[in-house]
């Protein structure tokens, strides 16, 4: 069977349901210590080169309305990033201060307030084109694919995709934008929120975001 | 001397903005003057131009800055890349009209971004504590000094004429229209905008600095290593809880 990681916690209503699915359906261990760096790197690369046709084809078809362009990209990024895994090393040694409650809202808001903010921004993409330049096998197995959003300012828009193989695929875990990680920038600012008004706060800050645009539609 | 400055304002690794109650006033106003100010001539400037216009008139500008680029590549002894810039230099004054257009990407003549701050980062001078300089932004002791340099050299501050204030003021508000995408995008996606602006700065010019071209090796991210640390009693975790009800329980 293939469990995606957090792929339908959202749809199942109760909460303790969600909370049993999500010590259930967490990710299987990363796979990476004893990847074939070259078959690695060609695998993330193709994922990565699927993800983002597809995600062109969504932006380019004129058929879809903002909203549904909108819905589709979500999906898209829903089934392909590691949200878990993003979350903990968002939350780093913080994440040991959550609950089992507050670790699962926290990666429901977090997931959408990514999905809210990237997305809107993916919008403004859609006459550019990207191009996959290169890759690099890291440490733990993880493989870097650079990519460039070509057409969009003077320079190419340098973004990197850190991915990591779990069971079931190759997923993002990071996106490094310019040289600059989310993980490592999200990881500092929920650093000092929580220390100012706890996870509770953060994970209130974080919903109220959330409401507040899902409300502006 | 520029040693000096940095090492006697010394900022840690561990506590890289210790004025951040006062950068964050800084950061306030620069903040308010980007909303009630820049941004709304930007929108306007957006409105009133083709994006093509926008992007070429970018391209010019970047052309003008040619002698940062070439001098502070230079410095660091990187004569090739010096001499691609010259080269582009010529080809995009000429062929390229001006500069609103870059053939020599497609001649491939490479691109070799630099600036003072840069130069002096890869000679080994720290950067110093995190400073917010009013209308200018993120920056630190290191970076300021740099862009002094980068100014003066800055074809417009050599002619103090009406052209050259317009020139600047254009290029400004270009760049600010070109940005506003990844200008919405912080904050949106901002939690403290504040910190996530001076982590964005702090991380693009270590990243400048360490050369992002070392890309095409091997070579992992050196500094990656704790980033994307999983230790394993973090995957263990979720035990914790039933650890916890079997203390109890004994």
């Amino acid at each position: 069977m293939r469990w995606r990681p957090m792929g339908c916690a959202e749809s199942v209503g109760g909460k303790l349901a969600a909370l049993a699915l999500l010590a259930l359906l967490g990710p299987g261990p990363a796979l990476g210590q004893d990847l074939d760096p070259e078959v690695a790197q060609a695998e993330a690369k193709t994922t990565v080169r699927m993800t983002l046709d597809e995600v062109v084809r969504v932006l380019q078809d004129e058929s879809l309305s903002p909203e549904q362009k909108r819905k589709r990209t979500e999906e898209i990024a829903y089934k392909r990033f590691d949200f878990e895994t993003i979350s903990r090393l968002v939350l780093a040694r913080n994440w040991r201060r959550l609950s089992a409650e507050q670790r699962l809202d926290f990666v429901i808001e977090f997931k959408r307030h990514l999905s809210l903010s990237y997305g809107d921004t993916l919008q403004q993409y859609q006459d550019e084109t990207f191009t996959i330049d290169r890759t690099r096998f890291e440490k733990r197995g993880d493989v870097t694919v650079r990519t460039s959003i070509v057409g969009a300012s003077v320079d190419p828009i340098l973004i990197d995709y850190r991915l990591r193989k779990r069971e079931d695929g190759w997923y993002v875990i990071d996106l490094i934008t310019e040289g600059v990680s989310l993980i490592s920038n999200f990881r500092s600012q929920t650093k000092e929120i929580i220390s100012q008004i706890g996870p509770d706060g953060l994970i209130e800050r974080l919903r109220e975001k959330n409401e507040k645009r899902a409300s502006q539609g | 001397m520029l040693a000096l400055l940095s090492g006697c304002l010394g900022a840690s690794a561990e506590r890289p903005d210790p004025y951040e109650s006062f950068n964050r006033g800084i950061f306030e106003f620069n903040n308010q003057v980007d909303t009630y100010a820049l941004e709304p001539v930007a929108k306007g400037w957006s409105f009133i131009t083709p994006e093509d216009f926008r992007i070429a008139l970018g391209k010019f500008f970047q052309n003008l800055r040619f002698p940062v680029r070439f001098l502070t590549n230079l410095g660091q002894g990187e004569v090739k890349r010096s001499g691609s810039e010259l080269a582009r230099f010529i080809t995009n004054s000429t062929v390229g009209l001006l500069g609103f257009f870059d053939p020599a990407t497609r001649f491939g003549l490479g691109k070799y971004p630099g600036d003072f701050g840069l130069m002096f980062g890869r000679w080994g001078v720290p950067s110093g504590p995190y400073w917010v300089i009013p209308l200018v932004g993120p920056s630190n002791p290191r970076d300021g000094v740099g862009y002094v340099f980068d100014s003066v050299l800055n074809p417009f501050s050599l002619a103090r004429t009406v052209v050259a204030v317009s020139g600047a003021v254009t290029s400004t508000v270009n760049g600010r229209a070109l940005a506003e995408a990844q200008v919405d995008l912080a904050r949106e996606a901002a939690l403290d905008l504040y910190v996530f602006v001076r982590d964005a700065y702090i991380q693009r010019r270590i990243a400048q600095i360490r050369n992002q071209d070392l890309f095409e090796s091997d070579t992992p991210e050196p500094d990656a290593d704790d980033l994307y640390n999983l230790p394993d009693d973090l995957y263990q975790l979720e035990d914790e809880p039933n650890e916890v009800e079997a203390d109890g329980l004994r």
